[in-house]
């Protein structure tokens, strides 16, 4: 009972982050690139799982019902596709790389925000029925590189107290 | 600051040279394969709905390069499955009730002029003017493209 509290908890911040996400007008011209705030929650839930899948599977629930809430408050059922799209390539990536411990925090959610932008760019790819959407491809993989890193440090430094209050 | 330090794995550092290096490469790859625009490519859904050369002075103020010239706008309506493309030489009004795109065609670029789709990603989406680049309206599902692809013998290499 206290865990579904706890990631009632998470999905709320998870929402406010994507809210706060939709009011930073972030155009340079290029469509697709965000922040990825709501990703922190995801990694954060991925490094504190009970047991060994309990993170990655807290992890599938809350971001896939951040990503069905904040679609109908903020955008649209379109939006909902892609970030589905994404969100699933980049869990699963962030899965692996997780469980493999070869890499920090830092190093999954870079993998993390680099695989949303591709799972977005071939859901994209399909809808439009175009391979023009490649062309944003690298400006895409940079962007994730960036922001996967910024969010993995502030991961980085939430973890121990997060670990500290037990949630 | 956590007493613990920063604790970066090799493969962490690996893995940002390896995305931005691909990153790099495909950027590096597209823009070898840049050249002037020939061809404009209209579609939606994956089917054509309008390609003009260049040579057909469809380029407003490409062919007698007089910036003063009015540009060539293409408007895009979409009703019940019905899609339709109109060329205007002025700006033309917008239909009421039916999702539009307004494509502007003037000086050597190609931009969306306005939209009535929900995010706007189009609309704000910078000017294109080589080819291999596009305007996406994903929303819409349109697809305003620059191609290389032109006719033979047509003139090459405009000076200004």
């Amino acid at each position: 009972m206290k865990r579904t509290a706890e990631l009632g908890f998470l999905l709320a911040v998870a929402l406010i982050l994507s809210y706060v996400e939709s009011l930073i007008p972030l155009t340079f011209g290029i469509p697709g690139i965000k922040l990825g705030l709501p990703n922190l929650i995801v990694v954060l839930l991925l490094y504190n799982g009970k047991k060994s899948l309990t993170g990655a599977r807290e992890a599938v629930l809350v971001n896939g019902m951040r990503i069905i809430l904040s679609g109908f408050l903020f955008g649209s059922l379109y939006s909902i596709l892609y970030a589905l799209a994404g969100a699933a390539l980049s869990l699963m990536v962030m899965v692996f790389a997780k469980k493999c411990s070869c890499f920090s925090m830092l190093g999954v959610s870079v993998l993390g925000g680099v695989f949303h932008n591709v799972g977005q760019i071939i859901v994209a790819m399909f809808v439009v029925e175009t391979f023009a959407v490649l062309y944003y491809l690298p400006f895409l993989i940079i962007s994730g590189v960036v922001t996967g890193a910024l969010l993995g440090l502030v991961g980085m430094e939430t973890q121990p107290y997060l670990q500290r209050h037990d949630l | 600051m956590g007493k613990n330090k920063l604790q970066l794995k090799k493969l962490d550092v690996v893995v940002i040279i390896v995305c931005l290096l691909a990153a790099f490469i495909l950027a590096a790859g597209f823009i070898a394969d840049r050249e002037n625009a020939r061809m404009l490519c209209i579609s939606h859904d994956g089917k054509t709905l309008m390609t003009a050369a260049l040579q057909d002075g469809l380029f407003g103020g490409r062919q007698d390069s007089d910036t003063s010239g009015k540009g060539i706008y293409y408007l895009i309506t979409y009703e019940d499955g019905n899609t339709v493309i109109m060329q205007y030489e002025e700006r033309p009004f917008f239909p009421s009730g039916i999702s539009y795109n307004l494509v502007y065609v003037f000086n050597e670029e190609v931009r969306m002029e306005a939209a009535d789709c929900r995010d706007q990603i189009c609309v704000h989406h910078r000017p294109v003017t080589s080819s291999g680049e596009s305007i996406i309206c994903l929303p819409h599902r349109l697809v305003v493209e620059l191609t290389g692809k032109g006719q033979e013998g047509m003139t090459d290499g405009m000076v200004k």
